[in-house]
């Protein structure tokens, strides 16, 4: 089998995350409900896992926010930070874990302002209240230079907000912005179901999405104001976070260069080997700013056909369709057909990719 | 020997100072609030009164912002 849809999830995970998540299942009961042993070592995980977060983002553990994934973190601040009247600048590639949300706000009197990447540093004025856009797309893997973005806004006074769902792990970014989401389970190599909202010390609170039990102050019926528990009503997902504390203490013994070096050799064979094929069509940015991700399209399959033949008759896992990204799929001209996608991740081997090249020349040579 | 409990708003708050005392070998003890302490979270962390000077320094270097209570002899563990 080989498994090319790490944009989707990464998988295998690692056996030292089922382990950590097995070890919470025995160790360890409610965090921050009471004081035994078994409340006291669930929290002890939970807050190093925060700890581990905040080591990797350069941030504070007390500004890291547990949440299901990036799209809560991403809700979690549309939803709380904006008021009617205010503009949020938005890119035109954006994942719907963006463009929902601001759908749903955008009813609610705030005003949307979408243009291409390009457009993006000249849009920037200090009459916008906030801008969203992901660090890397999930079509075509191209990483923007988030980094150009960020200090333009800082100087306009602009608050900021980036969707790393697809590059926290593979990518730094050297300028901290207000909020960056992230999910767990994807170049992290957590399990799925966990993600973080990571504030940086200087970004205004959002409303909270969801409101209860904190184990803090518990006198009061009023939500906490201060940070976590202002976010983390209810039980939080233990055994995810503690996968995913296993899966950054894996992560940290490899350097970003080499995960990208690994990743960006990976690409450039996957993308020279296919270029050679008539008629398919490869959208791809170039794999020095790619996170590991080509799409394909051809006339002679659909992309859905494409995905279950190399399937079934090569045991090569893709992703056909929009991927949640019509947006994107408008831009690339690919709309409403979309694409075969094939993501790499850290597994990933040179003998699978010269394999799915292999099996390639046989679908489109017939 | 008398014994002090330091109070945080938060778990989180609680382990990260946790973190920090232990790594500055002040020798502490997490235990459950006596509520009518207060109704923040339910732990606190205790530790003798020989500890308090280093304990109030780490407080002021490492920006944590608990709050010491001296414990009355009937209040201690």
């Amino acid at each position: 089998m080989i498994y090319l849809d790490h944009a989707a999830t990464s998988f295998p995970k690692h056996p030292e995350v089922t382990q950590a998540i097995a070890t919470f299942m025995n160790v360890a009961a409610n965090p921050g409900r009471s004081g035994h042993p078994l409340s006291l070592e669930a929290a002890r995980i939970i807050y190093s896992t925060r700890d581990r977060l905040a080591d990797f983002f350069q941030s504070d553990p007390m500004r890291v926010i547990f949440t299901r994934n990036a799209t809560e973190s991403i809700n979690i601040v549309l939803q709380g930070l904006l008021n009617p009247g205010d503009t949020v600048l938005v890119s035109d590639m954006e994942h719907n874990a963006v463009m929902r949300p601001l759908h749903a706000i955008a009813s609610r009197g705030i005003h949307i302002r979408k243009v291409s990447h390009s457009q993006i540093l000249d849009a920037l004025n200090p009459q916008i209240a906030l801008l969203i856009c992901s660090h890397g797309n999930n079509v075509d893997g191209n990483v923007y230079p988030i980094d150009t973005y960020l200090q333009k806004a800082k100087a306009c006074g602009v608050k900021t907000l980036i969707d790393a769902a697809q590059t926290a792990g593979l990518f730094q970014i050297s300028t901290p912005p207000e909020y960056l989401a992230i999910t767990g389970h994807k170049a992290l190599g957590g399990p799925p179901g966990i993600g973080a909202l990571i504030l940086s010390e200087t970004a205004p609170i959002p409303r909270p999405l969801i409101y209860g039990g904190t184990g803090s102050k518990s006198d009061k019926e009023i939500q906490p104001d201060f940070l976590p528990d202002h976010f983390e009503s209810g039980t939080l997902n233990g055994i995810g976070i503690a996968g995913f504390g296993a899966a950054l203490e894996r992560l940290t013994q490899t350097t970003y260069e080499e995960r990208h070096a690994h990743k960006q050799r990976l690409i450039q064979y996957l993308i020279e080997g296919l270029s050679t094929l008539p008629g398919l069509h490869i959208y791809a940015a170039p794999p020095e700013h790619n996170s590991g991700i080509v799409s394909v399209a051809t006339e002679t399959w659909r992309v859905d056909q494409l995905a279950h033949q190399l399937a079934t008759r090569y045991e090569i896992y893709t992703r056909p369709g929009l991927h949640c990204a019509p947006a994107a799929h408008h831009v690339l001209g690919t709309y409403p057909t979309g694409t075969l996608r094939l993501s790499i991740g850290a597994t990933n081997t040179s003998q699978e990719i010269e394999q799915t090249i292999r099996a390639f020349q046989e679908l489109i040579h017939g | 020997m008398d014994k002090y409990i330091l109070l945080f708003e938060s778990t989180s708050a609680v382990l990260h100072a946790e973190k920090i005392l232990k790594q500055n070998h002040v020798t502490i003890q997490l235990v459950p609030i006596p509520r009518h302490l207060s109704s923040d979270c339910g732990t606190g962390i205790v530790f003798e009164s020989e500890s308090l000077p280093c304990v109030r320094s780490i407080q002021t270097e490492a920006h944590l912002e608990g709050k010491i209570i001296k414990l009355s002899p009937s209040e201690e563990f």
